[in-house]
């Protein structure tokens, strides 16, 4: 192979290869001809030459004396977590943005990202020599400054609710992981990516990208879950932004109906239960929540319905609902496969156990109690990790394909609550 | 195998060890394979030692005229690894 440096001023560190064809050609006769007279400049070329290896040996001999000279890794760590433990502060930029949009979004009172977040760079994970110089620095930076900003993505679009996955954020070198970030316990640790040439951080785009697609998770199974479990993915934000369409507009045919008085009150009571309420779900013995709650019409007053819509619409409940509902699909899902479901994941072990406390199978679930009002599909399709519709899921562990309804759960599971005061 | 830095490392092949990545932005990337006296196009992984110069500083560093110092501090010069690996390459450069 011909492997040709650059050509540089003053001459060149390769002397052949670099020259031009009818240079070389006047180096043949030299060789062929040895009784020849050296040509001047081929003289004068091979001095250059020379001249060029020892600067450039003396440039190397330089460089080796920077990289003997002093470790600053201790001081760049300390300047570092510094910076990492001020950016989510709530005096600083990146709060008072997550604040304005989740204000936007109508959401107040929320738990602050400096409590919902720490971002950390455990020394331990930074050997002497690992942030050597200002451009290590200053690339580590901006994976700290990257990660904060992925941390008020998640914050916001779960409207500062604790999702329960992560709190501490870890910063690290790359090599010391077998992906580009890692969910263990409490922890998101994210690897600052290694080039030949030193820290090539990600970006917020890669980050979330990673994130999505669940590339810290380290079994294909619950990478497959992601797609679900993920509190900023595309299934739960669809929810949330679908259950908020449906109470709000649930809330306005509730005013509706309270304004109205008598038999006209009981009409549109009874139009809402047959509307929203799922016909198939057993309240009782023998009989279903929707004929119960018919019943129910014909027998009180109806001024006592308002009642009995005020703590409808309460059940519907606010933000939060949308991860009860994919909790509860969840739970259903695992519950129809328990056994293989269960046996998978222990023997994935600290993963399922340690990170993901909250869909374990019918034991921490927090699906606010839903999972009863999810229903079985009437058929089963052949479907990995999809989210289908706005309603429902599915996907497939070990062969066993399901396909899980959450249409008309929140206002059936809100109806059959609200109608337990009256039991 | 005509360039002068290759015929170097091939003759002192077996008598210096070390993989060494130098990339001039914009020019390209060489690794010089002080062990098996080669030179490879493109950068390597696992280099002992690498550098990174904007054109402009691998000529001052060719020339005599390179400040290491500062071309860490102000990004012309990017190094990482091990500088005995770089001082080796420098003694096989020095060779008459």
């Amino acid at each position: 192979m011909t492997v040709r440096f650059p050509q540089v001023e003053g001459g060149t560190v390769g002397d052949v290869d670099v020259q031009p064809l009818e240079e070389t050609s006047e180096r043949r006769d030299v060789q062929i001809d040895p009784g020849l007279a050296p040509i001047g400049k081929v003289e004068g070329e091979r001095a250059t030459s020379r001249h060029a290896r020892l600067g450039f040996a003396s440039g190397l001999k330089k460089i080796a004396a920077v990289l003997r000279g002093k470790d600053d890794t201790d001081t760049n760590l300390a300047t570092l977590q510094t910076r990492a433990n001020s950016i989510l502060a709530d005096d600083g930029k990146t709060a008072a943005l997550a604040n304005d949009e989740l204000t936007m979004l109508g959401v107040s009172d929320v738990t602050p990202l400096s409590q919902r977040y720490r971002i950390n760079l455990p020394a331990h994970a930074w050997p002497p020599g690992s942030i050597r110089t200002e451009g290590d620095r200053a690339a580590v930076e901006e994976q700290v400054v990257a990660a904060a900003e992925l941390a008020r993505q998640i914050h916001v679009q779960t409207r500062g609710r604790d999702h329960g996955l992560f709190k501490f954020i870890d910063i690290v070198p790359g090599s010391q992981l077998e992906r580009p970030m890692q969910l263990d316990g409490e922890r998101l640790t994210i690897g600052v990516p290694e080039g030949v040439f030193g820290y090539q951080p990600a970006n917020v785009y890669s980050l979330r990208r990673d994130f999505d697609a669940g590339e810290h998770l380290d079994t294909e199974l619950l990478a497959k879950r992601w797609e679900l479990i993920n509190p900023v993915g595309e299934f739960r934000t669809m929810l949330r932004s679908e259950i908020g369409r449906l109470t709000g507009t649930l809330q306005q045919a509730f005013k509706k109906a309270k304004a109205k008085k008598g038999e006209d009150k009981k009409a549109d009571v009874r139009a809402l239960v047959k509307a929203h309420v799922d016909p198939s779900f057993m309240s009782g013995p023998g009989h279903s929540l929707v004929d119960e709650a018919l019943a129910m019409i014909d027998r009180i007053a109806a001024d006592d319905l308002d009642a009995v819509l005020d703590r409808w619409g309460a059940e519907l409940g606010g933000d939060g609902r949308a991860d009860d509902v994919a909790d509860a699909l969840l739970a259903v899902n695992d519950a129809m496969s328990e056994t293989t479901v269960k046996g998978k994941i222990r023997l994935e072990g600290r993963v399922a156990y340690g990170n993901f406390h909250n869909i374990d199978v019918g034991v921490h679930l927090s699906d606010g109690g839903l999972a009863r009002y999810v229903t079985l599909a009437p058929k089963t399709l052949d479907l990995d990790v999809e989210v289908k519709g706005k309603w429902f899921a599915g996907y497939t562990v070990d062969n066993v394909n399901v396909t899980l309804s959450a249409h008309r759960l929140l206002e059936t599971a809100g109806l059959d609550r609200a109608l337990e005061h009256l039991r | 195998m005509t360039d002068v830095v290759a015929n170097l490392v091939a003759q002192q092949k077996g008598r210096v060890e070390g993989l060494v990545c130098i990339e001039v932005r914009g020019s390209g990337a060489w690794t010089v394979d002080l062990t098996q006296g080669e030179v490879r196009a493109g950068a390597e992984e696992d280099a002992d030692a690498a550098l990174s110069l904007e054109r402009a500083a691998f000529d001052q560093l060719v020339a005599g005229r390179f400040d290491a110092e500062r071309s860490a501090r102000d990004g012309t010069l990017v190094a990482r690894g091990a500088p005995e690996v770089l001082e080796r390459f420098a003694l096989l450069l020095e060779a008459p």
